[in-house]
């Protein structure tokens, strides 16, 4: 066994080109992997850290139904409850409880329908991210009277500024139609253009009053400690209150379960697609050198070395390579990795703000998933030299000594 | 001679030609249906985004399109109507009147996008009467509304009841108006039918106190792809009074957003070539090796370094095109098939894709230029590829090669 | 009587074709120990397949061939190789050694693949490249010796499991005419001293004049059977 090491070894660095063909083609296959890999999982990761920190965040709760429609009726009564079990549990970091409207909002250029959120600054702020992005004025100041905070959309759209006022219509607890004039305050940008165009912040007092709701939410939103808690947290806190609506950020956001779970999916596609044009490579490169070598393997079988131990030979000067090919690509994977993790990659041209995705990425991959792709890579290697192995051993010795 | 020349020595040796040539088939296979998936799905989002509603170009009021207001109308005077009527590019156009307003029923108040058109022009060039689903189309004298779908679910509204609309007319004078709720009507987009309220042009005119005016001119092209440059030699002829512009700039986070998925798909592109070119490279590399002393006999008994430099050169066009040969014809009827007949997708995505607005169907296109593509990018990639054994030839000596 | 180190009877070799071609066509032949034997015969005349056969390389399609009581036709591959290993030595025209093994390892590589231990191994080895003048080559690898050198690398390898005999292809082909004494020399001298069977296949005149039993081979069939 040391022996067909020894003879393995040696022959990796006898034939040059042969190797460094194999070695290249192996370490590129596994950066290509990786760094698609990471690509893509830095985005998913920036995705969703911005939809639990600025969108939904762990899980929210409301009254069943009001989801739906945003009717102003649906809401929560009695929040103490709640409010006591959220307070008992350790991994609550942020609640924060809110009122929401669909609302108009008009200035004397526009009119447009909105979500109009009403929220108390400081628990908004253990929540949601909310505070750090305002551009201009402050966030929602509680010297003020009735202030409101619009995102720069809306600025431009409805040709707003600080201290401006809006008008914002709309249909309150009773059903009847009501208005309320906010002065701009603040102006704020989030990045992801989906969600400010749509949301605009007053606080809570004002907006209780003008729906007319004395007392109840509808929304209560909550912060953990960590993301994998949502959804185990999510269904205990359902079961402890089955008369309300509980739901983690996956559901909360349509489709995000689904892309989550697609994402693995996703991962392994790109991985096997790149891993089986890796194969091709050197499935060839492998035979090419053992249809090269048949005087040699003629001669081995000749003396006396059988066929086992030839197919050994071939196999182990494949996991060798792949050995050294293996670290190669892992180290300049690893590197960009850890570049672009830093710097990012600025996709600013690109339209991903539009869609909720941040303009810089930051390449990310999780240490499991560097091994994952290294031990496919370098497994796919191996089974890709077994063809040109059994070819070797369907040489007949007489022939190949034979061949001049 | 040299074609022939090359082409049988590739097939001195089946299996090493065939498996570099699959593996060029295997990149090229899989390019080209993403490519051509991906075009598919941009070619349906803007019919489904821009086609179906908002039309490939618009007229409106010179700055218009930045302050949005009833103010800002124009009238469709006779001048332009000749211009535009002899343009052979220009197949059609309707006029509409377009603002936000309250729609209410008995308990539900929202904000909606309410459109006067004319229901025949709309009908004819943008088949908006195709996409009613209950009730009737409008005609050009009825005082009744088409609702859109989600909209109507929405107010708790069907075909017979009756909506009034509130809102602010040109010079702000009050609008008021109660209609019938002759039809609803659903597009492709959801988003398109939650908002969307249909009155016919006359009608809205006088809602809004206009008369004659129109807030935009919606232009139907003989050929989409054309739109920048027909909106440019437009703008050309048209008064200064009015705003020309392309589909392009009335919406460009679509573009944004397709130009991003293009070159997401290029990134992978090129990481799939980039490891088949290597592979090639490898095979290459090693066939040299291999025919080294080959080589030198045919330099020693007389054939010039250039035309055995040419062989090789033709040799490795050949495996790089036959395989891209392949399988372009490989994806064809895949392609083909998509383009007749696109697929649903399942009920996760399609709730996710729909909330952005887009139309829930895979669907592929057969432009020639998706395929040609790729037969370019091989050939480049063969080329390249080819040099290095290319000036390997040219400085080949006879003796040393002969040299075993 | 020697033990017969190879027997055949009846041995045929013929490849099927539009015109079958019998490259061994009925051959008897016995060989006993301690010969030094060369077969000859122009291109075509077989004696690459005879050989072949008899050293287990190739298959009869007809007949028995046996080495030391041994009946090779039956064999399976693995267990010609297995034969090969224990019972037959080679040496071929060029491409002899393994190119990554320095002498020394090379000449120890069939004891490594029959599993004796280390201590006997070493000193076989030595003892056996000492033999053919090599002591002071041992941590040499092939590209780093001469033709002649190589050879007899090859011959100390073949020797080092004490074969039933030795299958010399053209040894001398590619070498020098002083290179090719030596090597006869030293081939003579074990055949002479310690009794090994050799068995050449040879164009070379120095070769068939060293030789005490000439067999000529023409169209399959042994034509003249010298001993001298």
């Amino acid at each position: 066994m040391m022996l067909l090491i020894q003879i393995a070894w040696r022959n990796v660095w006898r034939q040059k080109i042969r190797s460094l063909v194999v070695i290249i083609a192996v370490a590129l296959g596994l950066f290509a992997g990786v760094f698609a890999s990471a690509f893509v999982e830095g985005m998913m990761r920036q995705k969703i850290d911005s939809v639990i920190r600025l969108e939904m965040s762990h899980f929210q709760v409301h009254r069943p139904g009001f989801r739906d429609d945003m009717r102003a009726n649906l809401f929560i009564e009695d929040v103490s409850a709640l409010r006591q079990a959220l307070k008992d549990e350790q991994a609550v970091e942020g609640v924060s409880e809110r009122l929401l409207v669909m609302s108009m909002l008009g200035s004397a250029n526009a009119t447009g329908g909105i979500t109009l959120m009403g929220v108390d600054p400081d628990a908004e702020a253990t929540v949601t991210d909310l505070h750090t992005k305002v551009e201009e004025g402050e966030y929602l100041p509680a010297n003020k009277r009735l202030p409101i905070l619009i995102s720069q959309e809306m600025a431009e759209k409805y040709k707003a500024h600080l201290r401006s006022k809006l008008v914002l219509t709309l249909q309150d607890v009773n059903g009847d139609m009501t208005a309320g004039a906010f002065r701009v305050v603040g102006i704020y940008n989030s990045g992801n253009n989906l969600f400010d165009e749509q949301h605009a912040f007053v606080r809570k007092e004002d907006l209780r009053q003008l729906i007319g709701i004395p007392v109840g939410v509808h929304e209560v939103a909550v912060l953990l400690n960590s993301h994998e808690l949502a959804e185990p947290m999510a269904t205990q806190f359902q079961q402890i209150f089955p008369n309300l609506e509980v739901l983690s950020w996956m559901d909360l956001a349509s489709g995000m379960r689904y892309l989550v779970e697609a994402f693995g999916a996703y991962l392994y596609i790109i991985v096997g697609i790149i891993l089986t044009a890796l194969l091709f490579s050197i499935v060839n490169t492998m035979l090419m050198a053992v249809l090269e070598r048949v005087r040699e393997l003629g001669m081995l079988m000749a003396i006396g070395m059988n066929k086992f131990r030839v197919f050994g030979m071939i196999m182990l000067e494949t996991i060798f390579l792949a050995m050294i090919g293996g670290p190669l690509g892992l180290l300049l994977s690893w590197a960009a990795v850890a570049y672009f993790g830093k710097y990012g990659i600025n996709l600013s041209g690109a339209a991903y703000g539009e869609m909720g995705f941040a303009t810089i990425i930051y390449p990310y991959l999780d240490a499991s998933s560097y091994w994952n792709v290294t031990v496919m890579v370098i497994v796919m290697a191996v089974v890709a030299a077994i063809f040109p192995a059994k070819k070797a051993l369907s040489l007949k010795p007489a022939e190949a000594i034979r061949k001049i | 001679m040299y074609l022939k020349l090359a082409w049988r020595n590739l097939w001195r040796n089946k299996r090493r030609t065939s498996i570099t040539m699959a593996s060029v088939f295997f990149a090229v296979i899989l390019s080209t249906l993403m490519m051509s998936i991906k075009e598919g799905t941009y070619v349906n989002m803007i019919q489904s985004m821009v086609g179906s509603y908002m039309g490939y170009a618009q007229i409106h009021a010179d700055g218009y399109w930045d302050d949005q207001n009833l103010d800002n109308s124009m009238v469709l005077n006779d001048t332009l109507i000749k211009i535009i009527s002899s343009d052979s590019e220009i197949d059609g156009y309707v006029q509409r009147v377009e603002t936000f307003s309250l729609a209410a029923s008995k308990d539900v108040t929202k904000g909606a996008m309410v459109v006067g058109i004319d229901p025949v022009a709309e009908g004819k060039l943008m088949e908006l009467d195709e996409r009613v689903v209950e009730g009737d189309y409008l005609e050009a004298e009825d005082k009744a509304v088409l609702l859109g779908a989600g909209l109507a679910d929405f107010l708790e509204l069907g075909v017979g009841d009756t909506i009034v609309l509130l809102g602010q007319g040109f010079h702000g004078v009050s609008a008021a108006g109660k209609y019938l709720v002759k039809g609803l009507i659903k597009f492709g987009s959801p988003e398109l039918s939650k908002h969307v309220i249909f009155l016919p042009l006359k009608e809205a005119q006088w809602l809004f106190g206009m008369e004659n005016r129109c807030t935009s001119v919606i232009l139907l092209l003989r050929d989409p792809n054309a739109a920048t440059d027909v909106t440019q030699q437009l703008a050309a002829h048209i008064d200064s009074r009015f705003e020309v512009m392309s589909w392009e700039t009335l919406m460009p986070e679509l573009i944004n957003m397709i130009e991003t998925d293009r070159v997401e798909g290029y990134v992978f592109m090129f990481i799939l070539y980039l490891v088949v070119s290597f592979g090639i490279f490898g095979t290459v590399l090693m066939m040299l090796a291999e025919r080294r002393h080959e080589f030198g006999v045919l330099v020693a008994i007389g054939m010039k370094r250039v035309q055995l430099a040419l062989v090789v050169w033709i040799e490795v066009i050949i495996i790089s095109i036959c395989g891209a040969f392949a399988g372009m014809i490989g994806a064809l009827p895949v392609c083909t098939y998509f383009y007749l007949r696109p697929v649903r997708f399942g009920e996760d995505i399609s709730k996710m894709v729909e909330d952005y607005g887009m139309e829930a169907v895979l669907q592929a296109s057969i432009q020639p230029e998706i395929f040609v593509q790729q037969a370019l990018i091989v050939t480049g990639i063969a080329c390249f590829i080819s040099i290095y054994p290319l000036i390997k030839v040219m400085h080949m000596s006879a003796i040393e090669a002969m040299r075993q | 009587m020697n033990q017969l180190v190879v027997e055949t009877k009846d041995l045929f070799k013929i490849y099927p074709g539009v015109v079958d071609v019998h490259a061994v066509d009925g051959v008897d032949l016995q060989i006993e120990d301690n010969e030094f034997t060369a077969i000859v015969g122009p291109s075509g005349s077989g004696k690459t397949t005879l050989l072949n056969i008899i050293g287990g390389l190739d298959r009869p399609s007809a007949g028995s061939v046996k080495v030391n009581g041994h009946e090779l036709s039956g064999m399976t591959d693995n267990e010609l190789i297995d034969f090969r290993l224990k019972h037959i030595g080679f040496v071929f025209q060029s491409y002899n050694l393994i190119p990554v093994l320095t002498a020394e390892e090379n000449t120890e590589f069939i004891l490594l693949l029959q599993g004796t231990p280390k201590p006997e191994r070493e000193l076989r080895v030595r003892s056996l490249l000492k033999e053919v003048g090599l002591e002071d080559k041992l941590n040499s690898r092939p590209s780093q010796l001469s033709g002649g050198q190589q050879q007899r690398v090859a011959v100390a390898r073949a020797l080092a499991s004490k074969p039933d005999f030795v299958l010399a292809d053209e040894p001398t082909a590619n070498l020098d005419s002083k290179s090719a004494e030596n090597l006869l020399e030293i081939m003579a001298q074990l055949n002479q001293e310690e009794g090994i069977t050799f068995i050449f296949s040879t164009h070379d005149q120095r070769v068939i004049d060293k030789a005490r039993r000439v067999i000529t081979l023409e169209d399959g069939r042994i034509v003249s059977d010298e001993r001298r």
